[in-house]
């Protein structure tokens, strides 16, 4: 069952990268492409070294995490549902059918998309800053995330009350549900709830979209748009807080800065 | 061994010990912080509840969420903490670092009454598990239980009934929901889930031993569950606090001398076994089957022997088999070994357990405990100290056991994060000649016809003809068996003997909602423990899938830590159990399926008069709601806190006592 998803999001993932490269990146990017790709990654390779050890990293430790996180980490959840006031309820409450499909295929299939094609969008442009950036700022998403999975242990919304929070994600078609479940049990922990890396991670990608907005415009159109559903997504499913998204959204801001400071 | 009966000044002290020891394995939490906070003079009472997250368990969070929010009304500073399975059993059961729980009753059916020795007796304060982890000590109620235990007929019932009423007045815990166990199951594949000759005592369709009466095509090879519950993933230790409760598959990799069957116990591992006439305290005779094995282990097959039995009695009453200055028991099954007085294995096939004083009633429960391999489990003697244990503690309590080798129907295959696997053991007694194998179809009855000329009829009836009291297999007399040496194998136990048409077993785990996905997508054949109440709808859509509901002992109730303050006073922990309405929660939160109650022993025989649920009037008789239909009259809860010479600031806070 998870390879067939796994498949199904390769696919459909890749479809949308290549009508997107063609649509976006343009013709003459992609041939230049075919003599600059090498010396490009080359060039960039010390910052996708860490990047490829910082995702080691989280797949290893990841599901330590949680074991280590209950032994030295606080238990936040009350303090999360406290301090949402709200608005997660609120966003529950414009419950309709499409609305939770829309949201469910942005949570699995587009913020898979929204991470992987600037990656290659990014590579297609003759100046490399914005790909490095992009790459360190990918890294210190995942390092400060996974810190903070580490020292805080919190529960979303759909395990705090199920009078008020409803499981939408799951509740889906009991098909796609349970699958897009053992998806997010094979690459999440269940008290991996603050900050929210969705939201951290699609707001990076959709800042540095806008720093490339001269080169790309359609994208940071699209990345916006994107972003925020991403983002409505994990409250409007039950699955963040609201709080999480603040700190994800700072999260974002914050890499993305260091990462400009960085390579200038 | 006998059981701890201290008295009451000695329990004492070993109490304020459990707590000096506990608030020391806390040191560094936040409850400690705001315990320090408590001391000054003005602050608000606070109070911690830990709940397990809706994934684990549907339920149990409603009743945290409505004992929240009351709590809050009449001005206490209330934390609700959500905790996994395995951080449950750590905090409460083995820290006992809790101020209020929201669990579930370790029972799946209905319990003799000496399960309660344990649980409430306060010789167990400083045990770990599901012993007392309440910190309840009262010299009445441990008179009861102990009594209770040498006592038959109408003066245990009195003792029992008497027993119930002082739980009740004090409330270290306070029962509020016995659940109907829902259980969906799909019929396309396999069909028996819900036979109607059925005892209801014998319990739900996926009740473990239940799953090997299932009919179905042979060819389905693969029976498929899910669960809510992931401990089997991790850990597989039969022996330990793990927060498996009753009713885990391991109740099939490990087998048992005798195997409570509704209100009887029948000879399992034993062909036979004879309680001893006329003897001052109970005493019994087992006798082993022959023909009994290992799973493989280190590629051998080694025979289970009653020198493995005998092991395990003693092991359980002390996992370091001497070495510690203080027996380290088997914190899961301490209480039902604790009237074993003496183990003497004669020889290979025979031993004898001599109990201390006490009834045939309470003695035979120790003849359950699952049956341990010697050489696995001997060199687990090792003592240790963890961080997550309060005292000294051995591997064999800590080992998560994940090889699992036992000698049940069911042998452990394989696990990863979400699925345990489990094969069809084809050498165990159920199956003498291996029928599982041919393919043919041919179940082990029309065998058994054939093998086997003496039907089992159950060994009861004739009991009261022979010189001892005894139950067995061998149905067949003795002259005939002599005569016939060829089939001496003793029939296995109806009505087990069929074989199941699976040979593997999956269970997989998932939320609780994800687990009625999985069924409905016929990616399972049925659900294992608790799901929602959303699976009555969905059962009703289909045509495949069926609702099976079964009574559950599993009662859902608050625990509440008597070593700390507030709790310490009988007072307020009935305070705090009158600020739930059990019917209204039965209703909203378990869409009907529960009884509300207000004894640990409600759905047994065994319930006392007085604290039957009163229909007419829907409260509760001794801890009433403080107001109407779900809603609290908060200015009468605030009152009786003041009666109890509890203060309230400018800011309508509780103050907490100094």
């Amino acid at each position: 069952m998870l390879r067939a998803i796994f498949l199904q999001i390769t696919t459909v993932v890749s479809a949308l990268c290549i009508i997107s490269l063609v649509t976006i990146v343009g013709r003459n990017r992609l041939t230049e492409l075919r003599t600059e790709l090498q010396p490009r990654l080359r060039e960039s390779a010390p910052y996708l070294a860490v990047l490829t050890v910082v995702l080691i990293l989280n797949s290893i430790i990841r599901d330590y995490t949680q074991q280590v996180s209950w032994q030295v980490g606080f238990e936040i959840t009350y303090l999360l549902a406290e301090y949402d006031a709200g608005i997660v309820a609120t966003i529950q409450s414009f419950e309709t059918g499409a609305l939770t499909t829309y949201f469910s295929l942005v949570y699995v299939y587009g913020y898979v998309f929204i991470l992987v094609f600037p990656i290659v969008a990014y590579v297609a442009l003759s100046d490399r800053k914005p790909f490095q950036r992009l790459v360190v700022a990918y890294s210190l998403n995942y390092f400060i995330g996974l810190t903070l999975y580490i020292l805080f242990v919190a529960y979303g919304p759909r395990n705090w009350d199920v009078a008020v929070y409803e499981n939408l994600l799951y509740s889906l078609t009991a098909d796609s549900g349970t699958v897009y479940e053992s998806l997010t049990s094979e690459v999440n922990s269940r008290t991996n709830v603050f900050p929210s890396l969705h939201t951290s991670l699609s707001t990076t990608v959709a800042l540095f979209a806008y720093k490339t907005r001269d080169a790309y415009p359609a994208w940071f159109g699209i990345a916006t748009a994107l972003a925020i559903s991403i983002i409505i997504s994990t409250m409007y499913l039950g699955i963040h807080w609201a709080i999480d998204i603040l700190f994800g959204l700072g999260l974002a801001g914050l890499s993305v800065y260091v990462a400009g400071r960085y390579i200038d | 061994m006998t059981a701890p009966n201290t008295s009451s000044s000695l329990s004492r002290r070993a109490v304020l010990a459990g707590a000096a020891v506990s608030t020391v394995s806390t040191a560094g939490c936040v409850g400690q912080l705001q315990n320090i906070g408590n001391e000054s003079a003005q602050s608000q009472l606070s109070l911690d509840i830990k709940a397990l997250p809706a994934d684990s368990d549907p339920f149990g969070i409603q009743i945290a969420q409505q004992l929240r929010s009351n709590l809050e009304a009449v001005g206490v500073d209330v934390r609700l903490s959500l905790v996994s399975t395995a951080q449950f059993t750590q905090q409460v059961l083995l820290n006992h670092d809790f101020d209020i729980y929201v669990g579930q009753a370790p029972f799946a059916l209905p319990p003799d009454p000496d399960a309660l020795y344990p649980l409430f007796h306060s010789g167990y304060t400083t045990e770990t598990g599901w012993q007392n982890p309440f910190g309840f000590t009262n010299q009445t109620c441990d008179d009861l239980l102990v009594a209770q235990r040498s006592h038959t007929g109408g003066k245990r019932q009195q003792d029992v009934r008497a027993l119930q009423k002082e739980l009740a007045r004090y409330q270290p815990i306070s029962p509020v929901v016995f659940p109907d166990l829902l259980t969906g199951v799909r019929t396309d594949r396999f069909t028996g889930w819900d036979p109607d000759e059925r005892d209801p005592a014998l319990g739900g369709p996926t009740r473990p031993h239940n799953l090997l009466l299932l009919e179905g095509d042979t060819e389905q090879s693969t029976l498929r569950l899910a669960t809510a519950n992931d401990r089997l993933t991790s850990n597989r230790n039969p022996i330990s606090a793990a927060y498996q409760g009753e009713q885990s598959l391991l109740d099939l990799v490990y087998d048992s001398v005798a195997l409570k069957q509704g209100s009887e116990y029948i000879p399992w591992l034993a062909r036979e076994i004879s309680w001893a006439e006329g003897t001052a305290t109970p005493e019994v005779e087992i006798e082993l089957r022959d023909e009994l094995l290992w799973h493989e282990y280190n590629d051998d097959n080694k025979q289970l022997t009653a020198f493995d039995v005998g092991f395990t009695y003693e092991f359980l009453q002390d996992t370091s088999l001497g070495a510690a200055s203080k027996p380290i028991p088997s914190e899961r099954f301490h209480g039902v070994v604790s009237v074993i007085d003496d183990v003497t294995v004669e020889n290979s096939r025979r031993l004898r357990l001599t109990f201390t004083d006490t009834t045939q009633a309470v003695a035979q429960r120790a003849l359950t405990v699952p049956i341990l391999r010697e050489d696995i489990w001997e060199p687990r003697t090792q003592i240790g100290r963890q961080s997550s244990r309060a005292g000294p503690t051995t591997d064999a309590l800590t080992t998560n056991n994940s090889a699992a080798i036992g000698s049940g129907p069911l042998r452990f295959e394989s696990a990863d994060n979400s699925v345990v696997e489990f094969s069809l053991f084809d050498e165990h007694f159920l199956w003498p000649s291996g029928t599982t194998q041919d393919g043919s179809g041919e179940t082990n009855e029309t065998q058994s016809e054939d093998g086997w000329l003496f039907p089992f009829f159950g060994g009861d009836g004739d009991s009261n003809e022979s010189p001892t009291n005894s139950t067995t297999n061998s149905t067949a007399s003795q002259t005939d068996s002599q005569l016939t040496a060829a089939t001496d194998l003793a029939p296995p136990p109806e009505p087990y003997s069929g074989v199941p048409p699976f040979d593997t077993i999956t269970l997989e785990s998932m939320s609780a909602t994800g687990v009625v996905g999985l069924l409905q997508s016929g990616n399972v054949d049925a659900t294992l423990g608790p799901v929602g109440p959303q699976i009555a709808s969905i059962a009703d859509n289909s045509s495949n899938i069926e609702l099976v509901e079964s009574q559950s002992n599993a009662f859902y109730h608050l625990g509440f830590n008597t070593r700390r303050e507030p709790l310490r006073s009988p007072n307020v922990r009935q305070l705090i159990a009158q600020l739930l309405d059990k019917p209204t929660l039965v209703e909203e939160s378990f869409g009907g399926y529960g009884s509300p109650a207000a004894s640990p022993l409600a759905e047994t025989d065994w319930v006392a008069n007085s604290l039957q649920w009163d229909e007419d009037t829907d409260t509760d008789p001794v801890v009433p709601f403080l107001g109407t239909d779900g809603e609290l009259s908060v200015e009468d809860a605030r009152d009786r806190f003041r009666s109890l010479d509890y203060e309230y600031n400018s800011d309508k806070e509780l103050i907490s006592k100094p």
